[in-house]
């Protein structure tokens, strides 16, 4: 009996110390419940944007606003491929780094940047290798989708093929994905460029293909009378971002393109579903729940392809399940992601003519169409208010970090035979009353949109943000700085010349007990493009490193 | 920057929108620079130590000239390879047009001419156009027949190239499909194509669903494989119709013709 009493009483007091072990060590981590738990990182980087919830913020603190000024390289890696720059987000996992350039995959040594295998796609006859935004990693598998619309599963260890599909056929559609792939338990999710666009879900052991969803509808299927005559044989609707995932709800969010011609609305009147939307997908079965459009019938060429962060918050004093889209149409989304109804919208840029507002039923208000032929000053431009970098959420500040670009477009549009494939041409300009376009990276309350504070730059920013528990937000311009800000103050602590334009999303991690941060550098061609307003872009490098920064061995 | 010193920029040239393709296409070729770089890749890849300089001495090996080997049978071993043999699948290894070049050397070693079914097409009939189109039906929902086929330098090439057309739509739904195999991996069973079995381990597509998954398992994994399977060529079928089916095989004879 006493012996019985004295065991007890032992489990007890262990379960007591674990319990506070566990929490401790929580603390630590910089956590802040069960919420940020799901959207925060910890020691691995293990999906696209940190977590399915898409927050790009990492619970990790080592490296903090104390300890900033000390940050140094530890390594590089240069992918050898700079024909695109370094656009992809890399995984980690217990401490390996996987990385695609084009389509090529690279297993690192996160603590040392050593080679572990490079894979080596090789397309289609006819078909070459495009730009590719990263890789999936679980179930023992890295997972790439490539421009020639395949989707391959690699074994992690050895980097050898386990299983490849050709999710449809390249040359007669001229499909191809270059969005990193969504991992949702059994299954791999991508999102694929066609004449149709289409999300598919492939089982993550066998490559087979589990369901479809085609972003356009076809004949018989509702929304397809959103398209005038046969124009949604070629609507486009390209989902080709990553989407996110609630496994409460067991939703998949994912964003969708704009229509084809994207400038030119003449031929394919109605209100083009489902372009311009955020779609929520049944996990299990691809089954539409909900979908809103944000632009009805667009002719401004913006996409509702970006991220979708998933974040529970009050709202007029009750707890929502929010998804908070910045989108490319320099609005930003909070709609309830169990329904799909609109929270709020609100511009999040100080340049908006396309619409005079955006109502609470979510209707555009005071359409500002570009007319045939004529120059029309759009703003935001076609860039958007945002291009596909992404923003940041803190659970511990409660605002998202969002790169907002003030650049307008002068728009000439017209049918394809005249104006090719996109109907109109544009030019770059800068916003009514500047004398050049600029951008701005805000801490936003991505519920009111409140501006907390806000960090100018006098050219864009298009490198994703990364925010931390160590009160840090990076990012890097395209003169090849990567900087850190004060989460709380937006006063930069830190910066760092990487040695070309920054396009990528940076990341943290830990290996070996050290945490890290890489940062993708190498500047691109649509950067190149701005030449046109800021002569400077001429001299922002291209090339394709992974820089690796920690602090100093001897401050772990 | 004014507004009147910069260039429209014509929104083609936006490459970030746009992806970009190579040139050239790497098809195969005309019959008579088949036979000739068929017989190139033949001395380079096949002759020396198996079959012989121009397939007329097997050395470790079958001689392949004059044996009169039937041309789809050439065609699934140099795609598939021989199970059992030391003879690996190319389907995989060679460039498409090596690939078909090869096939068309070794089909002229047992008195098959090389017939052209790559060249441009003679003007097709319009049903023959309306087949065409359903082949490679980019806009439907997996009914196409290019997710398998590869005809006139597209499509997927999962299986070999297509040399006889059936007649009829009956003819095509109970096509004898022998080269479609049963597959047993740990537990699961399911019809193959194989590709290559070896020491190295085998890579076959799994036909369980379209599109075919190319399916690759380590020499560690114990792959069964038997001859025959339960799958029907008539399961891909489905979802077109009669009408569609004839138009197909209607754009197939219409490549096919020399």
């Amino acid at each position: 009996m006493r012996r019985r009493n004295l065991a007890v009483l032992f489990l007890i007091t262990t379960g007591i110390l674990f319990l506070l072990a566990k929490r401790s060590s929580a603390q630590r981590q910089g956590d802040l419940g069960p919420q940020s738990q799901r959207g925060a990182t910890g020691a691995d980087w293990p999906s696209h944007y940190g977590t399915n919830l898409a927050w790009r913020y990492s619970n990790l603190f080592q490296i903090n606003t104390a300890n900033i000024k000390r940050l140094l390289p530890a390594w590089n890696f240069q992918t050898g491929d700079y024909q695109v720059g370094l656009q992809s987000t890399p995984i980690v996992i217990d401490g390996v780094l996987y990385l695609s350039a084009m389509d090529d995959v690279f297993a690192l040594d996160g603590a040392t940047g050593r080679l572990i295998w490079q894979y080596k796609y090789q397309p289609v006859p006819g078909a070459t290798v495009g730009r590719n935004f990263g890789v999936a990693v679980g179930d023992g598998k890295v997972f790439i989708g490539t421009a020639d619309a395949h989707v391959v599963a690699l074994d992690t260890k050895t980097g050898q093929e386990v299983w490849k599909v050709a999710a449809d056929d390249w040359s007669s559609c001229r499909c191809g994905i270059q969005a990193a792939p969504l991992l949702v338990k059994d299954k791999i999710i991508v999102g694929e460029r066609g004449p149709r666009g289409r999300i598919s879900a492939f089982n993550a052991r066998t490559g087979q293909l589990e369901w479809r969803f085609y972003t356009i509808p076809g004949p018989g299927e509702k929304g397809n009378e959103s398209w005038a005559g046969d124009s949604w044989k070629n609507g486009n609707g390209n989902p080709w971002m990553t989407g996110s995932y609630d496994s409460e709800l067991n939703l998949v969010y994912w964003g969708v393109g704009d229509s084809t011609p994207a400038f030119y609305g003449a031929g394919r009147e109605g209100s083009n579903l489902y372009t311009e939307s955020v779609l929520a997908l049944d996990a299990e079965t691809g089954k539409l729940r909900w979908y809103y459009q944000e632009i009805p019938h667009d002719v401004w060429d913006y996409d509702a392809g970006w991220e979708m962060m998933l974040m529970d918050r009050e709202v007029s004093g009750r707890m929502r399940k929010l998804l908070v889209q910045f989108a490319k149409s320099g609005f930003a989304f909070v709609l309830d992601r169990e329904t799909g109804e609109l929270v709020k919208a609100y511009p999040y840029v100080d340049n908006v003519n396309f619409v005079k507002g955006i109502n609470e039923k979510g209707e555009l208000q005071g359409r500002n169409e570009p007319v045939e032929d004529e120059v029309t000053l759009i703003c935001p431009g076609n860039i958007g208010g945002s291009s596909w970098n992404q923003s940041a959420y803190s659970p511990r500040t409660g605002w998202a970090y969002v790169p907002a670009l003030e650049m307008c477009n002068d728009l000439k549009v017209g049918p394809p035979a005249k104006y090719g494939g996109m109907g109109g041409s544009f030019v770059f300009n800068a916003p009514p009353g500047h004398a050049t376009a600029y951008s701005h990276l805000d801490a936003v309350d991505p519920v009111t949109g409140k501006r907390q504070w806000t960090y100018p730059y006098k050219f864009e920013l298009f490198a994703s943000i990364l925010a931390t528990a160590g009160d840090l937000v990076m990012t890097g311009d395209p003169e090849g700085y990567f900087f850190a800000l004060d989460a709380r103050t937006g006063n930069k602590l830190w910066s760092f010349q990487t040695g070309a334009g920054n396009r990528g999303s940076p990341i943290t991690y830990i290996a070996g007990g050290r945490q890290y941060i890489a940062v993708p550098t190498g500047w691109t061609q649509v950067g190149d493009l701005t030449t046109g307003i800021w002569p400077e872009a001429a001299t922002w490098r291209h090339g394709s490193t992974l820089v690796v920064f920690a602090l100093p061995e001897d401050s772990k | 920057m004014t507004r009147t010193n910069v260039m429209m920029i014509p929104a083609a040239l936006l490459g970030f929108f746009i992806p970009t393709f190579a040139s050239a296409q790497l098809g195969p070729l005309p019959p008579q620079q088949a036979l000739k770089r068929g017989a190139e890749v033949f001395a380079s890849t096949c002759a020396g130590y198996c079959h012989g300089d121009n397939g007329a001495v097997g050395t470790s090996a079958p001689r392949l000239a004059g044996r009169g080997l039937d041309p789809q049978y050439i065609e699934r071993v140099v795609m598939y390879g021989a199970a059992g043999t030391l003879m690996p699948g190319w389907g995989q290894k060679l460039p498409v047009p090596d690939v078909s070049a090869v096939i068309t050397y070794v089909k002229s070693l047992n008195g098959v001419p090389a017939l052209s079914n790559t060249a441009p097409p003679p003007s097709l009939s319009p049903e023959a156009q309306r087949g065409r189109d359903l082949f490679y039906d980019a806009v439907g929902e997996l009914k196409t027949c290019s997710n398998c086929h590869r005809v006139n330098d597209k499509g997927v090439a999962v299986v070999s190239q297509i040399v006889n057309v059936p007649v009829d739509v009956p003819g095509l739904s109970s096509l004898v499909t022998s080269h479609v195999s049963t597959a047993r991996v740990n537990g699961e069973t399911f019809p193959a194509l194989i590709v290559t079995q070896s020491r190295d381990g085998t890579k076959l597509y799994d036909l369980t669903k379209v599109p075919p998954v190319l399916r690759s398992f380590p020499s560690s994994v114990v792959v069964k494989t038997s001859d025959g399977s339960s799958w029907r060529h008539s399961s891909v079928l489905g979802t077109y119709s009669d009408d569609e089916l004839r138009s197909i095989l209607e754009f197939l004879r219409g490549v096919q013709r020399p």
